[in-house]
């Protein structure tokens, strides 16, 4: 507020002075243009807060700037500096929840077909979506052991006619086995079955 | 002031006793006391700015402003003595011109506050 008292104080004495000396003045004729540029000297006087304004540069981005410097000066983070912090937050608990249920969902799974089916499941790949704020199971894949070679650990020797019967009767096992686990995964958890892929080794 | 006064009557007292023979001393006398009269309100003057610059200091009035007044007051009343001196002299032509110039130089004085005050207002206006 000092500057203001200053300011009025600058003006008042200005006027003061301009009326004395027009009363000091020799003639007339000269009067009026001392006047003149008295008149001027009190409006620069009346104008210059803003003319110190005009003069520094001070626009209102550098003002918003000068308050983000004091706000880092005095180690407040910005709003825009706390948003981006809380969305990385949010984005490292969403990939450790999906992590988790991932590795949760994988070994029940597994300790599921393992009771049903042993030696089986090789590998289970589960990918899983973020979507309204919990996770969405995509799609589960399977890797599979052949059921021929599981269940029996020794191959008998094959003769050249019987190999395409052989491998007619090995892909309707494997079908037979994917509805299976298909429909366990179903009934245990809902899963839709298209969800479901399986790979044989 | 009864000094001055007296100076002045007695000066023209003077100027009337001598215009008659010497018209050329008549002219001498009065600008010398013309000078004289000047000198001793000169001090007074300064005074009174004096005064006017403590004032203008205790309320830190800007320099510039202070300048610039003194100066013109300082034009005015050089230009005001020089006029009147060359208008005794009976050369009103040459008073016209030392007025001339008086008022030119403060107009000069004006143009860098007109200069400032114009700009602000351009720059204040989008």
């Amino acid at each position: 507020m000092e500057w203001i008292s200053d300011w009025l104080k600058q003006i008042i004495l200005l006027v003061l002075i301009a009326t004395f000396i027009d009363l000091l003045l020799p003639q007339q004729s000269l009067s009026r243009y001392v006047k003149l540029v008295l008149g001027l000297l009190i409006i620069l006087a009346i104008l210059q807060p803003i003319l110190q304004l005009l003069t520094d540069q001070l626009s209102v981005d550098q003002l918003l700037k000068g308050d983000q410097n004091a706000s880092k000066e005095a180690a407040i983070p910005s709003i825009a500096t706390i948003q981006r912090q809380a969305e990385e937050i949010k984005s490292n608990q969403q990939h450790e929840w999906i992590k988790t249920w991932k590795s949760n969902f994988e070994q029940q799974l597994k300790k599921l077909l393992d009771q049903r089916y042993p030696q089986l499941v090789r590998q289970i790949e589960i990918s899983v979506e973020w979507k309204d704020q919990q996770p969405h199971l995509n799609q589960i894949l399977f890797i599979l052991r052949n059921p021929n070679s599981t269940n029996q650990k020794v191959d008998p020797i094959q003769i050249d006619p019987f190999i395409q019967r052989d491998n007619v009767e090995q892909k309707r096992n494997q079908q037979h086995l994917k509805d299976l686990i298909q429909k366990d995964l179903q009934q245990f958890w809902g899963i839709d079955p298209k969800k479901v892929q399986m790979e044989f080794e | 002031m009864i000094q001055v006064v007296g100076l002045g009557v007695v000066a023209t007292i003077l100027i009337l006793l001598v215009k008659e023979q010497k018209p050329m001393f008549a002219f001498l006398l009065a600008t010398f006391v013309g000078i004289v009269i000047f000198l001793t309100v000169i001090g007074k003057i300064t005074e009174i700015l004096k005064v006017l610059a403590h004032l203008a200091n205790q309320a830190k009035v800007n320099q510039f402003f202070l300048e610039t007044i003194l100066k013109i007051i300082g034009i005015a009343y050089i230009a005001e003595f020089g006029a009147q001196v060359t208008r005794d002299a009976g050369q009103g032509t040459i008073a016209a011109k030392i007025e001339l110039a008086g008022k030119i130089l403060i107009m000069v004085m004006a143009i860098p506050i007109i200069i400032t005050i114009i700009e602000t207002i351009i720059n204040i206006l989008p």
